[in-house]
């Protein structure tokens, strides 16, 4: 375990990495919302922006460990590339969320083990550790972003966040359809027994978001969203963009999942 | 010569800087807020040891200690985020896949 720190270097590595974050000096950092804020508002952002950073980078980890299975899955190239270019968006993402916490005020200390980034898959088989990481990734995991992100985008009153958010999103969006990209070609290769194996999977994954559904909370504002405002809309989203379309492939999530999350089967 | 920025580091007034950056400097007691000098209060209470194994802000994470995919967690709670891990440990049974 270490304290969460990012670095960028001037070495032509980050020129050619600049290729895809150019937008993040276009942002309106000028914007005076922030500074306007009260103390306890940026407070919170501070802590949600520092995790959003450390969520960002694990999840380019998770695109790699997809990129790796669907590599040693022989999957066809066109999805393959698609979760390595993800691998970039969810760094520039780490570095817009990282200069977001700054200009809020900075970072707050947050413990984490780089070394167990991404979870490992339960089974051997090369396609179906590949479904696996998709599914817990793109299926659940970036398909919840979407609408949560425009959540918290309608609810920011800063145009800097707003800005950030909405480009954020634009890319989860694309992150989210891997799954259906995959499960549509995987289809004919994929029996009952993987189905169900999948969706114990997704109903894992599921049910990890529980405790975000407890708790105070704070007032919403930077990114940062309040409980009223947060678990219907979280709730509404499971059912919509992760319950529906997995239903729709014949994965089925197990009951007990979807009650921890308080979604009805 | 490749110069390293920092983009991210819980000394805030060192984030970005081009220079090298200096070791923070703490406020003084009259310009600190509470919360930090009620932290100064609990580390002068703590030995080192179990200050470097006390944890203060984790991610969020699952079962097993891997953080969530995705990026949910705009939720304003006032609940630390190790408090997350540790309800989710105790509200989740671990279990494998293969068990559910």
């Amino acid at each position: 375990m270490g304290a969460f720190s990012l670095a960028i270097t001037d070495a032509p590595s980050a020129r050619r990495f600049g290729r895809h974050r150019g937008w993040i000096d276009e942002l309106p950092w000028d914007d005076a919302c922030l500074a306007g804020a009260a103390d306890v508002a940026r407070q919170a952002a501070r802590a949600v922006w520092t995790r959003t950073a450390f969520s960002e980078y694990a999840s380019a980890a998770a695109f790699a460990e997809i990129t790796r299975a669907l590599l040693a899955a022989g999957a066809p190239i066109d999805l393959t590339a698609a979760a390595s270019a993800f691998q970039i968006d969810e760094l520039v993402h780490a570095e817009v969320a990282a200069r977001l916490t700054t200009a809020l005020g900075g970072a707050v200390p947050l413990e984490v083990d780089l070394a167990r980034l991404v979870r490992p898959p339960e089974v051997a088989d090369p396609l179906l550790a590949a479904a696996e990481l998709i599914v817990r990734t793109s299926c659940v995991g970036e398909a919840l972003t979407v609408p949560m992100l425009g959540l918290s985008r309608r609810l920011a009153g800063s145009p800097l966040v707003d800005a950030a958010i909405a480009r954020i999103a634009a890319d989860e969006s694309h992150h989210a359809q891997l799954g259906a990209w995959f499960l549509d070609w995987a289809d004919p290769l994929l029996d009952d027994a993987a189905r169900t194996h999948l969706g114990a999977v997704a109903g894992t994954a599921l049910a990890a978001f529980a405790p975000l559904l407890a708790g105070g909370c704070t007032t919403s504002g930077l990114g940062v969203v309040a409980c009223d405002a947060y678990d219907p809309v979280f709730r509404a989203a499971v059912e919509r963009h992760v319950v529906a379309p997995l239903a729709r492939r014949g994965i089925p999530i197990p009951a007990a999942d979807l009650a921890v999350v308080g979604v009805p089967a | 010569m490749i110069t390293t920025l920092l983009l991210l580091c819980a000394a805030p007034a060192a984030a970005l800087a081009d220079a090298p950056v200096p070791p923070p400097t703490p406020p003084p007691d009259k310009r600190a807020s509470p919360a930090l000098l009620e932290l100064r209060r609990e580390l002068s209470r703590t030995e080192l040891a179990a200050a470097r194994t006390q944890p203060r802000f984790r991610p969020l994470c699952d079962d097993r200690g891997y953080p969530l995919v995705g990026n949910v967690a705009s939720k304003g709670t006032q609940t630390r985020p190790s408090e997350y891990c540790a309800d989710v440990r105790t509200r989740l049974t671990p279990r494998t896949v293969r068990e559910a």
